[in-house]
């Protein structure tokens, strides 16, 4: 980091911190506190949406996810859309019409007030860790790129969000989100123009596209079916529907952004315009990781990405050995890159003969890269069994330190720090609201001035804060870690979408019923999840499905008794 | 704060902007058809 890119982010911080403050000034009550008023037009609800679920990992993991694997990822998204019409049919109108603060304030009137617990006992679980590692993870991947201390970086981070999201309310926080998003979304853009603007002169940018594409990282879609395999159309489409009605429908962290719209119309535009943009949004970043990969080809890249992984083989007894593969590997490199130029130049010449022999060789050769790409992390864990030898989530980071100027490295630095303060800030707004309204005003004391709720309300945010901050000090390292967020929502999302299910769809189905129905989804989920190698997208749907169908079973048996 | 304390009146079925809300929620399922054989062209082409 030079100079340029300190001020950079400092300007940055503070001005997040400032304006957050600033937006939510004349929060004297909890319904200003928690949904603004209901004042918020379309466009702060729709891009605080996208802000809150862009965590700092979509950026830096999803890069390196294209660049390892390709795009296939954006599979994961094409249920989304689909869920944003149904929860603009029936989730925004009745949320809307019963002036609900909370989803689950919802399932008490419909069910009864066990449901309702449970469910936001589940979010406030589920949510608090998933914050807690959402704040954890870009500390981590900056301490490794940057040398940063872990503790520090999460400090910093956690203390400026609560700072803004105690003192600004719902209405900071989703104005935060706001200004964050389009700072991150242009700040990507910048880094695309930039990264195409770094490939070879001799190289255009439709030869990028098939150099990508002949290597197979422009794989977007892939209609074949395969329980196991995380990303394919079938699994992005179902499970990545019931994973985003789940999220959307049931998660406060985004019911509560939807919630603050000034009508069910501003709501409901939000919710779509969401659903239009975030496909586009998703093979961007790929895309941006798939261009990273194209300026690999044809510059020097490291065989691992992860520096810290790669001090501790080359300082044990394997070290020669690794070094040997190093070696190979720049070799294998270095005529990889020959063998692309050598295809383009075939490909341009109209020789389908000379460009399948071109082409052969040009993947030969990337296989012999690949084959010492997986010598190394062979001896990485012959040097260690416990290595970390996922190195997605440093592949974007360490090519932007290495590659960008001053300046655009700080503004990158920025989108980190900005997409993982509108996921926190988001988040413990939310788990703060259902704190108070679900726990405290509902259980503990129900009578209170609304001073004195706001006063909690306020508390109750810098408590989540420090418990996101001091989880994630003590996070385990976890592999990839956008999926590690992902596994942890499908664990619990399948379960209480499956009770909104019941809530929205079968009238006649009461609470009991569906409060053991709930869990005893939720054991088939971690059964599930321990026994089997479902790939984690199916979880939600097994477990919304479970749910149902131990509900109205259960509702069919005891039929005629008031239950 | 219970959910039955009262029944927002505003919150009654509002129109959009313009055209009916099931022209809105068909345009966005159309969109997402068409981006998806976009990025299977797009497969196609380059993967």
């Amino acid at each position: 980091m030079r100079p340029l890119d300190w001020v950079v982010l400092v300007a940055f911080l503070l001005f997040s911190v400032v304006f957050g403050i600033r937006r939510g000034r004349g929060t004297r009550d909890i319904r200003a506190y928690m949904l603004a008023n209901k004042s918020m037009p379309w466009y702060a609800v729709a891009l605080s949406i996208m802000a809150t679920q862009a965590s700092a990992i979509t950026f830096v993991s999803t890069t390196g996810l294209a660049y390892a694997d390709g795009m296939r990822f954006v599979q994961f998204y094409f249920g989304l859309p689909i869920a944003m019409v149904l929860l603009s049919i029936f989730a925004v109108p009745i949320f809307h019409r019963l002036n609900v603060y909370t989803a689950y304030e919802y399932l008490e009137q419909r069910f009864d007030l066990k449901t309702r617990v449970l469910t936001s006992v589940i979010f406030l679980v589920s949510r608090g860790l998933a914050t807690s590692l959402s704040l954890y993870a870009p500390a981590l991947i900056l301490s490794v790129v940057l040398g940063w201390d872990v503790r520090l970086t999460i400090w910093l981070i956690g203390l400026l969000v609560i700072l803004y999201t105690t003192l600004g309310g719902v209405v900071g926080v989703n104005w935060n989100d706001f200004q964050q998003f389009i700072v991150i979304m242009g700040s990507m853009f910048v880094a695309l123009v930039m990264i195409i603007h770094l490939l070879p002169n001799d190289v255009s940018f439709g030869e990028a596209l098939s150099v990508a594409g002949v290597m197979g990282r422009l794989n977007a879609v892939d209609f074949s079916f395969d329980w196991q395999n995380r990303y394919n159309f079938w699994s992005g489409l179902i499970g990545g529907l019931f994973l985003a009605l789940a999220y959307f429908g049931t998660d406060q962290s985004q019911v509560q952004r939807y919630l603050t719209a000034r009508s069910v119309a501003q709501s409901r535009i939000g919710l779509l315009f969401n659903g239009l943009a975030k496909v586009p949004m998703q093979f961007f970043i790929l895309f941006v990781g798939a261009m990273v990969f194209v300026f690999y080809q044809f510059n020097p890249g490291p065989i691992f990405f992860n520096p810290i992984e790669e001090q501790r083989i080359t300082t044990s007894s394997l070290a020669q050995e690794y070094e040997r593969v190093q070696v190979e590997y720049r070799e294998a490199q270095a005529a990889k890159g020959e063998r692309i130029r050598n295809w383009l130049a075939v490909s341009r010449l109209d020789n389908p003969a000379a460009e399948s022999r071109a082409r052969t060789e040009l993947q030969a050769a990337d296989q012999k890269a690949r084959q010492l790409r997986s010598e190394a992390l062979g001896l990485m864990k012959q040097n260690d069994p416990a290595a970390d030898t996922n190195d997605t989530n440093y592949v974007f980071l360490t090519f932007v330190i290495r590659y960008l100027p001053a300046g655009l490295v700080g503004l990158i630095i920025v989108v980190i720090f900005a997409a993982t303060m509108s996921a926190i800030s988001s988040a413990l707004n939310s788990l703060a609201t259902s704190s108070i309204v679900d726990v405290y005003k509902r259980l503990l004391r129900e009578e209170a001035s609304d001073k004195h709720y706001l006063l909690v309300s306020r508390l109750t945010t810098v408590g989540w804060g420090i418990f996101a901050i001091l989880v994630s000090e003590q996070a385990a390292r976890l592999g990839p870690l956008i999926e590690a967020v992902n596994i942890l929502g499908s664990l619990f999302y399948g379960t209480v979408l499956g009770v909104f299910i019941v809530a929205f769809l079968l009238k006649r189905v009461r609470g009991t019923p569906t409060f053991v129905g709930a869990l005893v989804g939720q054991a088939f989920v971690i059964w599930l999840f321990q026994y089997t190698t479902v790939a984690y997208l199916w979880l939600n749907v097994f477990g919304a499905l479970a749910v149902v169908g131990a509900a109205v079973l259960l509702a069919f048996l005891t039929r005629g008794r008031k239950v | 704060m219970a959910v039955d304390d009262e029944v927002d009146p505003s919150a009654e079925e509002e129109q959009p902007p313009f055209g009916s809300w099931s022209h809105w929620y068909l345009a966005v399922l159309l969109a997402l058809v068409v981006l998806i054989v976009l990025f299977y062209g797009f497969t196609r082409a380059f993967g």
